[in-house]
């Protein structure tokens, strides 16, 4: 059996009787591109990789209804396995750090800035450190700062999204919620964000 | 925590890029199958996609996953 796209996701309906073929079809299609797309990632086995298009399909299964047709469906389907893929390749990345263990290490954002510790950069980079983190002090929530600590030291979405005990969007939120709030805040005490990032990008500061 | 040269470029960075409105991750995965095949295509980004974009600017998980579809797609059509 070939399916041609238009036709995905009519066979894959739960009434459809081409729907087990649909699916065998479904899945060897994602399994080939999964694993182009994880190509070069040590812990991406065939392991893996099979355990990640199950999955995926029983996400896409769930999601159906929301596919519009405005892509290929197959390109559609392996854009949800490659983000089940990467979710849960991060999460065994970062299973072992905890949020608890980045504040411990890495102090608190409500700690006082220490600009002894930058004595060759200027006394301009020097306010800036110390208002920034003022801004972060006093704009942001205990949730928003832990989401921008845990994203200062690279942690990804879906792990801080799992730790938190929230989704992933919600993350997104907070974190979005916090760079408005701090651009704003910025922006009141006089500073134009864009020139204060060209300042900082120059080799000669 | 004393925000070191790195992460206060990083921060700056992210706060240049910041939007009243932005797409989340859920939005963004919605419509990467057909921003990606736009891009495959070598056709311009339409306005409806630009937030799509400008999303993946600001995420680096979406872009990460972003980069692995074309991998992918580029790789399914060699074959």
């Amino acid at each position: 059996m070939e399916l041609h796209e238009r036709e995905w996701s009519q066979c894959l309906a739960p009434e459809s009787a081409d729907r087990e073929a649909a699916l065998g079809e479904l899945r060897l299609f994602l399994l080939k591109g999964v694993r182009s797309g994880l190509s070069g990632r040590a812990k991406a086995d065939k392991y893996f990789i099979e355990d990640t298009v199950q999955t995926a399909l029983l996400r896409i299964l769930d999601r159906l209804d929301s596919f519009e047709g405005r892509s290929a469906f197959s390109t559609w389907a392996l854009s949800i396995a490659l983000r089940v893929a990467y979710s849960e390749l991060r999460r065994k990345d970062w299973s072992n750090v905890s949020l608890e263990q980045l504040r411990e290490e890495r102090g608190s954002l409500l700690d006082e800035a220490d600009t002894s510790a930058n004595p060759h950069e200027s006394a301009a980079f020097n306010s800036l450190i110390t208002l920034m983190q003022q801004l972060v002090r006093t704009k942001l929530t205990d949730r928003q700062r832990d989401v921008l600590l845990a994203e200062l030291n690279a942690m990804p979405q879906d792990e801080i999204a799992r730790q938190m005990s929230i989704t992933r969007n919600a993350v997104y939120k907070l974190s979005h919620d916090a760079r408005k709030a701090l651009r704003r805040a910025l922006e009141a005490a006089g500073y134009d964000v864009e020139q204060v990032r060209e300042v900082l990008e120059s080799p000669t500061r | 925590m004393a925000l070191d040269v790195d992460q206060l470029k990083g921060l700056m960075r992210g706060l240049g890029k910041t939007r009243e409105h932005e797409l989340n991750c859920n939005e963004c995965l919605d419509k990467i199958a057909e921003f990606a095949e736009r891009e495959l295509a070598g056709k311009p980004v339409p306005d409806a996609l630009e937030a799509v974009q400008h999303h993946l600017s600001i995420c680096a998980e979406c872009s990460e996953e972003y980069e692995a579809l074309l991998t992918a797609l580029q790789h399914l059509k060699e074959d």
